[in-house]
Order: structure tokens, then C-alpha cells, then sequence
């Protein structure tokens, strides 16, 4: 999968950029950016497949609802993925996924970080010859 | 951006944002600073957001900023704003912030600093265990949905009626430790699920429990009516919030806030203000799940209090009531209330925003308990885990300046990022403990994150106020110990 995310510093916080050849691409960059702030993602092992779906008001708001998704699912069901694939829909408001990873187990995963929440804080989403998209996280 | 020539100096330590500096502007922004403060301040984009405050539909007075200011979500940390009620006033969970009623609780005790410190490891190291904290740590309690919805109604009082704490906290918390129109229903299932499991525990961050010794005492008056005698006594602060079931509330709500604040025609220049009117639907359940969401804290706070407590009982072998371990004050942060205060000439009933901002009630205000009424509100003003933290009390200037309201703590400085890059390579404990003092933390990563480096220094803040008339000190607080996330 073509693509990368980095880590942005910001006083108090963490922001991710995530690039990727398609907008599906970059989403999926985007989740593996915020769960590697999570957790050591290494000790990780694809056991599980969790399904998302979900539809929001526009596309930037999208990458922000998808994150605060998978926060949901780690923080309350304890869903660690690490590898993702993206269908994004005719409007780029909705997207479906499948999720690969597995539930937490404080033996063998290494917690890192606890994330309040994905924001719109300098939300940016662009498309310019490859798809970037910048989310600051709550942590 | 030059802040400098834009902002008109008051005096007073106020600085002005002019309602001309950016179109949409409905008052003017003011900043209290003093020079000094100022300087660090225009480094760090919050003024923009100061000024991005105005621009919500029923503001009233201006935008302020406290002395501790610094970037937040759509209202800089250190942002007040106070909204009409009645007409268009809208209300922003930016302006609550996504740690819903972080707080915190101070107690006091008779032991006296050299009475601890040949028990002080132990101290820490019994707090460490029976106050759960850090990342994927499971709270001491296990509670059904219908328990929660309890909590969400009563607060701390749910607490107190489950034998964890004394009904006397309660006459020492802000809003007794219950705010009334809480609706559990208004919460919804996610953030039950999410942050049910977390009552009790601590969190992470800049969240902490400290053990303290009274280190100055500024006005002997004052702090003996809140049970402070002695240079040398010890008190406890616990720093926490709502956990994952604030976090959770205000991002459900910002996903529906968000749109919605576009078809009420309420234009924003950033997305994470997004504001509906307090009267609309989305406005009233917000203002209800914001209400449940700040009793979770408060029972949460009570929890911690009560553990600690017992923690204190183990180690000195006699009961907390012995200890004279009351409970001064505790003070939330991250909350909008609706309160009355007079705006030109008129008592007007206002949505009041406090994010990373205390409430300073002054003397004989009918909020302050009866046993502060002649001194103020108590006002817990934590500092960095290296420095100090301040006690205060509310004066009457605040109530004209900012709406009774005054700052909350030292203010950020560096990333997280930035201050473990700055520390690579220092045993950040060890060098706490050579100044005497002992840090518990479940990573280096925790403590690094919080070093003093990181942070304004909380006195320079507690001085603007102090000069602003937003609070009088009474009491500094050094650390003695403390345990983190």
C-alpha cells in the first residue's frame, strides 16, 4: 500500500499526516498513524477482522469521524488493528473498511499513549497529485 | 502575525484583541498578561483563537483569555466566554473542552511534612497501588448501566451514599459535587461503555494525585479558615476529569454540533467552535450530557479522595478523621455554567464557558459555602510536578473583569514530542527525587512529558492574576510526592 503517515509536534498534543496515492489509501495511513500513537504496533498479530462503516457530513470531517470510530472501538471494546483497507463511496462522505488486528492483551502490547479524541483542529485535506490529509490529536 | 502592534494595552495587565482586528468579530478580545507572559503568549497561536471566540452569536463582554493561556480546540485553553441565555446565545462544547470537568480536589491534613518523609516511599508506593492510573488500567469498581445512570445524576453524592467519602466533601465542592439537568439519556450508550469501566481511576497526561507540604503562607487569614495553619503542613491535590466518558460526550456531540451549527446559519472560521443556540435541541441535550458528564467527574474525584484517604490510614495507622483529613475545596475547570452577573447594570442569566479556567467567587458571593463566605471561594491553581501549586480565593474585581472567573494551572510551553526529545537521556525520577522528590509513574514517557521544562511557571501566572484582580493567593504548595498516568 503506496502512502506513509509522520507524526507532527504541537504543544500539548499529537498530530498525524497521512499520504497515500488514493484517498482510501490515505485513510488507511491515517488510522495506522493514530494507533501507532496508541500502542508498539510490532507486537500486534492480525487475528481479527473488525468492520467499519460510516457516513459523515463531508470529507474532511470523514477522516476525522473514521478516527474517532476506531478510538471508540479500541477504547471501549479494546480493538487494536493495525493493517486496514478503505472503500471510500461516490461522494467521499462515507466510507466502508475492514480492520485487522486484535484485542488488547497488556501482557504482550505495549500501551503508549491514551488519545481523548481525533479533532478539527487544523483539519486538512488535500489532493494534489497524491492524497494528504493532517489530523490533530487529543491526547 | 505581529500581536504587538495589534494589541492595545489596557492596563491592569488587560490587553485588548479590537473587534476591528477580523471581520465577524462581535466584541473585542482581552487578555490578561503582563509583559512578560505576553511575550510567550504571541509565540503560541491562541490570541487567534481569543479573537475566533468573539465571533459566537450572543457573546456578551468580550473574549477572554486567562494569564495561563495556551492553543486548545476551538477555545484556547484559558478561555472564558459568556453567552445570553435568552435570544441567540449559543453554547460550544469547544468551550467545555473534551476533558469535561477536569478539576481538582484539594485536602488537607495534620501531618506535618517531617512527621511524612521517613514514610513518604511508602506513602507513594500504597497511593500507587490503590489509586489506579495509566493507560488500559481498569477502574475498582464494577458497575452496571443502571449504576452509571446513578452516577450521572448524583455525582459525588453517589459516593457518599456508597460509604466513599463523608457528606461534608460535598458541602466543600463546587456545585455540591451534583450539578442539576443532568440526563443520562442525553449521554447515550458510547461513552457508558467507553468510560463506565474508568471510574475511579486517574487517567494520564497531566493528570496526577500529589502529596504536598504547605510551603508559604501568603494570607494567614484566609488559610486558616480552610484549615491551613503551618509552613510545613501536608495536603494532597488530585488533577482528573471525566475520563473516557466526558471524552466521548463532547465527540458525539461536536458530530452533531458541527453540521448543525450551519443550517442555524452560525458561521464559524473554525470547525472545532462549532456552537448551536442554547435553546435548540442539540443545545439543551449538550447542555444535559455536558451535566452528567461533569457528575461523573465529580464522583470520580470523590472515589480517588476516599481511596486516598484510606491509603493515609494504612500508612500512619490511625483513621483520616484522626488525620484531619477534610477536604478544603474542589474546583472544576472545563465546564459552562448558567450563571447570573450584571452586565451593563442588568442582572442577566448567562451561559459562562470555562475551559482550562476556574470560577473565583469573591466574599459573601451565595455560590461560596457558608464556612468561605467571609474570605472567597477557595481556588486550586496546580503547578508543574517540579515547582509548586498555588491556593487562592475569589475577589470582587473578577466578578466585573471576567465573569468570576480566573486561571487554572501553568500552562503548556513545549509538546509532548519535544520535552521527551529535550529529556533523552535524564533519569527524569532520579532527578526529582535529588530535589526530594518522589515521582511514581508507569512510564519515563509520563514523567518526561511533564517536566517542569514543559511549563510556564504557575507563580508568574498566580502573579498577572493576582495584579488582573482574577484571584488573591493565600497559600503555595510544593510536591512531596506524586503519582501519574
Amino acid at each position: 500500500m503506496a502512502g506513509t503517515f509522520a507524526l507532527l509536534e504541537h504543544t500539548a498534543d499529537v498530530g498525524i499526516v497521512a499520504t497515500g496515492a488514493s484517498l482510501e489509501e490515505a485513510l488507511a495511513w491515517l488510522a495506522k498513524g493514530m494507533f501507532s500513537v496508541i500502542a508498539n504496533l510490532d507486537s500486534v498479530v492480525l487475528k481479527e477482522c473488525l468492520e467499519v462503516s460510516l457516513i459523515s457530513s463531508d470529507q474532511e470531517a470523514l477522516a476525522v469521524d473514521w478516527l474517532n470510530e476506531l478510538l471508540y472501538r479500541y477504547e471501549a471494546k479494546g480493538f487494536l488493528p493495525r493493517e486496514f483497507k478503505v472503500t471510500v463511496d461516490d461522494t467521499s462522505t462515507g466510507l466502508h473498511a475492514q480492520c485487522w488486528g486484535e484485542y488488547v492483551d497488556l501482557q504482550r502490547h505495549q500501551i503508549l499513549t491514551s488519545v481523548k479524541a481525533a479533532t478539527y483542529h487544523e483539519l486538512q485535506l488535500s489532493h494534489n497529485g497524491q492524497w494528504r490529509i493532517q489530523v490533530i490529536l487529543d491526547v | 502575525m505581529d500581536w504587538t502592534e495589534i494589541l492595545r494595552d489596557l492596563g491592569d495587565n488587560r490587553w485588548e484583541i479590537p473587534p476591528t482586528y477580523k471581520a465577524g468579530m462581535r466584541v473585542p478580545g482581552v487578555v490578561f498578561a503582563d509583559k512578560a507572559l505576553l511575550q510567550s503568549i504571541i509565540q503560541d497561536p491562541c490570541l487567534e483563537q481569543v479573537a475566533n471566540v468573539a465571533f459566537l452569536p450572543g457573546i456578551v463582554g468580550q473574549s477572554l483569555a486567562m494569564p495561563d493561556i495556551h492553543w486548545g480546540y476551538g477555545f484556547p485553553i484559558g478561555g472564558v466566554a459568556a453567552t445570553l441565555v435568552d435570544g441567540e446565545g449559543v453554547i460550544s462544547p469547544g468551550g467545555v473542552g473534551f476533558d469535561i470537568n477536569c478539576g481538582v480536589r484539594l485536602l488537607r491534613t495534620d501531618l506535618t511534612e517531617a512527621m511524612v518523609r521517613p514514610h513518604l516511599r511508602d506513602l507513594m508506593a500504597t497511593l500507587f497501588r490503590d489509586i489506579h492510573t495509566g493507560l488500559g488500567a481498569g477502574g475498582r469498581l464494577r458497575l452496571s448501566t443502571g449504576e452509571i445512570n446513578q452516577v450521572l445524576l448524583q455525582g459525588a453524592s453517589w459516593a457518599i451514599g456508597h460509604g466513599l467519602g463523608d457528606p461534608d466533601d460535598l458541602e466543600v465542592t463546587e456545585e455540591g459535587g451534583r450539578i442539576a439537568g443532568a440526563d443520562p439519556e442525553a449521554v447515550g450508550e458510547r461513552p457508558k461503555t467507553r468510560g463506565g469501566p474508568q471510574l475511579g481511576t486517574l487517567g494520564s497526561g497531566n493528570h496526577f494525585l500529589e502529596v504536598q507540604s504547605v510551603d508559604q503562607i501568603l494570607d494567614r487569614e484566609a488559610a486558616r479558615a480552610m484549615g491551613i495553619h503551618d509552613v510545613g503542613q501536608v495536603t494532597v491535590l488530585i488533577h482528573c476529569g471525566s475520563r473516557g466518558l466526558g471524552h466521548q460526550v463532547c465527540t458525539d456531540y461536536l458530530r452533531v454540533i458541527e453540521p448543525s451549527a450551519r443550517r442555524y446559519g452560525i458561521e464559524l472560521p473554525d470547525r472545532q467552535l462549532a456552537a448551536v443556540p442554547i435553546s435548540s435541541p442539540e443545545g439543551r441535550d449538550y447542555l444535559a450530557a455536558m451535566r452528567a458528564a461533569a457528575n461523573f467527574a465529580w464522583a470520580n474525584r470523590q472515589c480517588i479522595a476516599h481511596w486516598t484517604r484510606l491509603s493515609f490510614e494504612q500508612v500512619f495507622g490511625r483513621s483520616w478523621m484522626e488525620l484531619g483529613m477534610w477536604q478544603v475545596y474542589d474546583v472544576c475547570h472545563n465546564i459552562a455554567k448558567i450563571e447570573e452577573h450584571t452586565i451593563d447594570g442588568k442582572r442577566t442569566r448567562v451561559c459562562v464557558h470555562r475551559k482550562g479556567a476556574t470560577r473565583a467567587f469573591p466574599p459573601g458571593h451565595p455560590d461560596v459555602p457558608e464556612r468561605y463566605r467571609e474570605i472567597g471561594q477557595p481556588v486550586l491553581i496546580p503547578g508543574d510536578m517540579g515547582r509548586y501549586s498555588f491556593l487562592a480565593v475569589g475577589v470582587p474585581r473578577a466578578m466585573e473583569v471576567s465573569f468570576g472567573s480566573t486561571c487554572h494551572g501553568a500552562g503548556r510551553t513545549e509538546s509532548r514530542t519535544r520535552a521527551k526529545k529535550l529529556l533523552k537521556g535524564h533519569d527524569v525520577q532520579k532527578e526529582l527525587e535529588e530535589r526530594g522528590i518522589i515521582a511514581m509513574a508507569h512510564s519515563w514517557g509520563s514523567l518526561a512529558e511533564e517536566a517542569s521544562l514543559a511549563y510556564k511557571d504557575v507563580a508568574d501566572v498566580m502573579r498577572v492574576a493576582e495584579q488582573a484582580g482574577l484571584a488573591k493567593p493565600v497559600a503555595r504548595l510544593r510536591p512531596l510526592g506524586v503519582i501519574k498516568g
